[in-house]
């Protein structure tokens, strides 16, 4: 490409007004126009819903006011909920964002077999949660499951335990599940990270002679804080809105220890037929998510480098 | 070069010790495989014993009885017309929103991630009415209209990702010779996305592949999607007929494992290698 | 390069136009066909339900050429979900089943009453009606209990029923004495619940229906009496926490359903607190060992009972999508549901005892020799025992929905160490207010 002389200093900018207003429509358009329409509009709906008695069957629902919020304020279980879900938040946060970034860093040297070994890590991604989690139950079973069949096999009885029962356990149990079906696909986005650094960079270090240690903080890490940001929002998602692993394993026990903020807005909505309550709930999550999530990447987004 | 044939010469440390990490990463999908050759009753008394008279008789009803064949060539057409879309319109997006100006930037990213957060729970019923009023209740179009709506948020939220990440000096030089906007999207900065659109085809062809509820209500039971039809088929809230459902997971991680297995080849370092300089 | 992105580009527009054309073609999935009653099942791969499906759609459309019925196999799904999603399109199918849904389909207008004559004609005692009405088929007698390992219990010199839960407990220690497991109990889902359903059944409701006394649900209703203030309430806990110390071993809270089949059913427990349905599964699983159904027993002195779990209106209903001759068709369903041959289908596939005098079929019928041998037991011990609704007694006179749920959250707490009898009781208090402000 030819250079010219000049910096383009008005190109720094940005194009002109003009035809910038007309891209912005093409380029921003039809995305706008589909999730304000499809996503954006019935959540609104949904939400106001939160205003009402509406119990998800009836056709006219009753006007509530703020009946519904004020009963969330006082709602035992929603805290419990709000604080087992930030526990698990944290542990899922913190795995996704640094556990899979250390195994994409370790895959990406890989020279032989890449395929085949990425692949390994990628599959539990695929099954469904439905199949995963029967699969854990297989694991986790007290006295038929593989985890303590192994350990009494080799003289190890006390260490069997009921991962999936014990009240002390199952948060661990939960979160081993949504670790084991998640890695991959947090793995992958940082791979694919990894794969825009150019090889030169690399080139480069070896012949100064870095370490690996060093070739991370100063080549890969900075690189890969743009995904680190997308993958710890996600996770952070996943965490505050775990629900379908709750459902199909503990169903939110035993008792009520493992009720998530998730699997109660089920419960009110499906199960006890509040579908006005369970919007409030959901609209108040919602709300703090989006907050929390903002903040997350303004925060992280600063500490990115711009080449 | 140089690095790969000095690698040859050293002991793969590193593969062997990956390669028997991923083994044990993936035991417990052995089960699946091994109770798939079973009897359901055989399933319930003895799920981790290899089995006594392996059977294929699972695999056999998966064609026969609940005919998924057909299915499979309709979830796999949804797939690639969701991800066409969302492949074009996303990008486009998340690059229009990550070059703007600060404050308006930061706040339409915003406005997409919160889509991220809301539950399929809230929108449901006001969805569709909404596809009702529109006259395209329970057809594969709305579905569709769903799947690419719904996938916006977090596609724009990766490309954005990646997007920050990429220098601005080769759209300057573009616009310096005169690319409109657009254009200059398409013909440069697209292609740097790649791994990225390779990513997102992967999760989101995987995510519609797989998904079972919101096609169910969306679409109706008799909606011809592979997923639906397994679990509709074969399992009630109580009774589970893990044979076949065991036998169809196996079946249909294949199409998506041969995929993603293909797709590793365009994961290749150095895409970018030169194209700063 | 330049070529491919000719490619690049040609295929996605190939793609996207692909898009366009499903999205305005529309194809359909759900044809309206104009002489079709769409009627729902939960069939989900179980043979059973299938073959009775397929009489009744057999007996139907032999009668009423050239109409046809057309399955809703509602399998794996929330049926609830389902519903509400269709009422919501005004798509209802004409014919639905009802389970715990009754109420808020007919509250909300969904469903067209059903005659008394129409009860008469097959000999059905009427069931209770809703706000002066009655909207759905009756299905068998379907009734819970518990079913004995007979082998076990011969073991320790018991072959009648005993009458007290004291009693069972005597003869569980026997039988851990003896080195057998003796009862088989899981706590992760809702089997987790029968023991409580069955101690609060059996003693904290009438035996027989009184119209004139209201029953506990009314009067818990009412505020005159709770679970924290009722002392039969109490002692039935503490009946499940004994229970639990002494019966139940740790790592049942990782057991479902199909565990607890499986220690059952491979002869390692001698108890099952588990419902009729389960004869239905004696041939498939193989089971061979001798079986018997025993009555639950009374903590308060009442003579052990059979609990029946029918007769409410969960059945086959009409929706008010049925209108002009589809209203007759839908109709003509429910009159096929009561063919002979199809009922018997019906007894066969859930396992359930006939209750339509007039229909030639009142038992299921097994070719497996010790699922007939624990039927006939079944038969005798309704005979001698008798049954009763315990709390299900009309769609008005019920607890709320999701009531079986939060009995099997309490018994997991127990399980998982919590004594505090006071914390339990307010926590099905609890559960019960909640429930009540969804209706």
């Amino acid at each position: 490409m030819p250079s010219h002389g000049r910096t383009g200093a008005r190109s720094r900018r940005g194009w002109s007004h003009q035809r910038s207003a007309v891209a912005s429509l093409v380029l921003c358009g039809p995305a706008v126009v589909l999730y304000a329409g499809f996503i954006v509009l019935p959540a609104a709906l949904g939400f106001g819903y939160s205003f009402t008695d509406w119990t998800g069957w009836s056709k006219r629902p009753h006007f509530v006011g703020l009946d519904n919020f004020r009963e969330l304020v006082a709602d035992a279980r929603f805290f419990d909920a709000i604080r087992f879900t930030l526990f698990e938040t944290v542990l899922i946060g913190l795995f996704f964002t640094f556990a899979s970034m250390l195994l994409a860093i370790a895959l990406d040297k890989l020279s032989v077999m890449k395929g085949l070994i990425r692949g390994l890590f990628f599959y539990p991604y695929i099954l469904s949660i439905l199949v995963s989690a029967l699969l854990f139950q297989y694991l986790a079973n007290y006295r038929e499951g593989a985890i303590n069949t192994l350990f009494r096999a080799v003289g190890l009885d006390a260490l069997a335990q009921d991962w999936m029962g014990d009240p002390h356990l199952v948060p661990y149990f939960i979160f081993a599940l949504v670790a084991w079906s998640g890695l991959g696909f947090f793995t992958t986005l940082y791979l694919a990270s990894l794969q825009t650094i150019p090889t030169d960079l690399y080139e480069a270090a070896r012949i100064d002679g870095a370490g690996a240690v060093s070739v991370f903080r100063h080549i890969q890490f900075p690189m890969l804080l743009p995904t680190l940001t997308t993958n710890s929002v996600l996770a952070l998602i996943t965490g505050i809105n775990l629900f379908p692993q709750i459902v199909v394993t503990t169903q939110g026990g035993p008792g009520y220890r493992t009720f998530t903020i998730g699997y109660y807005i089920y419960h009110l909505g499906v199960l006890n037929n509040r579908q006005g309550y369970a919007a409030a709930v959901s609209f108040i999550t919602f709300a703090a998510l989006v907050v929390i999530a903002g903040i997350q990447v303004a925060l992280l987004r600063r500490r990115q480098v711009s080449l | 070069m140089n690095a790969a044939s000095k690698k040859r010469c050293r002991v793969p440390v590193l593969e062997i010790l990956l390669l028997l990490a991923g083994i044990l990463f993936i035991s417990p999908c052995f089960l699946a495989v091994l109770n798939s050759f079973k009897t359901r009753a055989e399933i319930i008394q003895a799920p981790l014993a290899l089995p006594q008279a392996p059977t294929f008789d699972n695999y056999v009803y998966l064609f026969t009885g609940v005919k998924l064949a057909r299915p499979m060539f309709n979830s796999l057409l949804m797939c690639v017309a969701v991800i066409a879309s969302l492949i074009i319109t996303a990008p486009m997006a998340a690059y229009s929103l990550t070059r703007r100006p600060m404050a308006t930037g930061r706040l339409l990213r915003l406005f997409f991630l919160a889509g991220l957060t809301i539950p399929f729970q809230i929108i449901m019923v006001p969805l569709l009415q909404q596809f009702r009023m529109l006259g395209i209740q329970f057809t594969y179009g709305a579905l569709l209209i769903h799947y690419v709506s719904w996938g916006l948020p977090l596609c724009i939220f990766i490309y954005s990702g990646f997007l920050s990440g990429i220098p601005k000096e080769l759209e300057e030089s573009a616009a310096i010779d005169g690319c409109g906007a657009v254009s200059t999207f398409w013909r440069i900065v697209f292609p740097l996305l790649m791994p990225c659109t390779i990513t997102v085809t992967i999760f989101w062809g995987l995510w519609i592949w797989n998904d079972f509820m919101q096609a169910f209500i969306i679409m109706g039971p008799r909606s011809q999607l592979v997923f639906v039809q397994l679990w509709r088929f074969l399992s009630d809230k109580y009774v589970k007929n893990w044979n076949h459902i065991f036998a169809g997971v196996v079946v249909l991680s294949m199409p998506v494992t041969v995929f993603y297995l293909l797709m590793q080849r365009r994961f290749v370092k150095g895409l970018t290698a030169g194209a700063i300089k | 390069m330049t070529r491919r992105r000719l490619f690049i580009g040609a295929s996605l527009s190939v793609a996207v136009v692909g898009v366009f054309a499903m999205a305005l073609a529309g194809c359909s999935a759900e044809p309206r066909n104009e002489q079709v009653i769409r009627v729902t099942r939960n069939i989900g791969g179980r043979e059973g339900f299938r073959k009775h499906f397929e009489a009744w759609k057999a007996a139907f459309e032999r009668d009423n050429a050239p109409w046809k019925m057309e399955l809703i196999d509602l399998g794996n799904m929330e049926g609830a979900e389902y519903y509400k999603s269709r009422i919501a399109t005004g798509d209802l199918p004409e014919v639905i089943m009802t389970w715990e849904m009754s109420n808020f389909l007919a509250d909300g207008g969904h469903l067209v009453p059903l005659p008394d004559a129409y009860y008469e004609k097959y000999g059905i005692e009427l069931p209770a009606a809703y706000k002066g009405k009655r909207y759905t088929s009756q299905g068998g007698l379907q009734i819970q209990a518990i079913v004995v390992n007979m082998d076990m219990w011969k073991d320790i010199g018991v072959t009648e029923p005993p009458a007290t839960w004291d009693a069972y407990f005597d003869a569980f220690h026997k039988l851990k004495e003896k080195g057998h497991k003796p009862l088989v109990l899981g706590g992760r889902e809702w089997s987790a619940a029968m023991p409580m359903f069955y101690a609060f059944t059996s003693d904290m409701y009438d035996r027989v229906v009184d119209p004139a006394k209201p029953s506990w649900t009314k009067r818990r209703d009412a505020g005159e009496v709770s679970f924290a203030s009722d002392p039969i309430a109490r002692q039935a806990i503490e009946k499940m926490i004994y229970l639990v110390d002494n019966f139940v071993d740790k790592g049942a809270l990782s057991d479902g359903y199909n565990e607890e089949q499986r220690d059952f059913y491979g002869g390692q427990g001698a108890t099952w607190m588990m419902g009729c349905w389960m004869a239905g599964d004696l041939e498939p699983n193989h089971v061979e060992f001798e079986m018997e159904y025993w009555p639950v027993p009374s903590m308060i002195g009442r003579p052990p009972v059979i609990i029946q779990t029918s007769g409410m209106q969960s059945g086959w209903a009409v929706t008010t999508s049925a209108t002009g001759p589809k209203l007759e068709k839908a109709m003509a369903v429910l009159d096929a549901f009561y063919d002979p041959v199809v009922y018997q289908e019906l007894l066969n596939g859930e396992c359930q005892f006939g209750q339509a005098s007039k229909v030639p079929a009142t038992e299921p019928k097994y070719d497996w020799p010790p699922a007939q041998h624990l039927i006939r037991s079944m038969v005798a011990n309704i005979e001698q025992y008798g049954t009763t609704p315990g709390f299900h007694i009309a769609l008005d006179d019920i607890p709320p929905p999701a009531f079986h749920t939060s009995m099997a959250r309490v018994m997991q707490e127990i399980m998982a160490g919590n004594r505090d009898v006071d914390a339990l009781l307010a926590m099905l208090d609890e559960e019960w207010d909640s429930g009540r402000k969804g209706t």
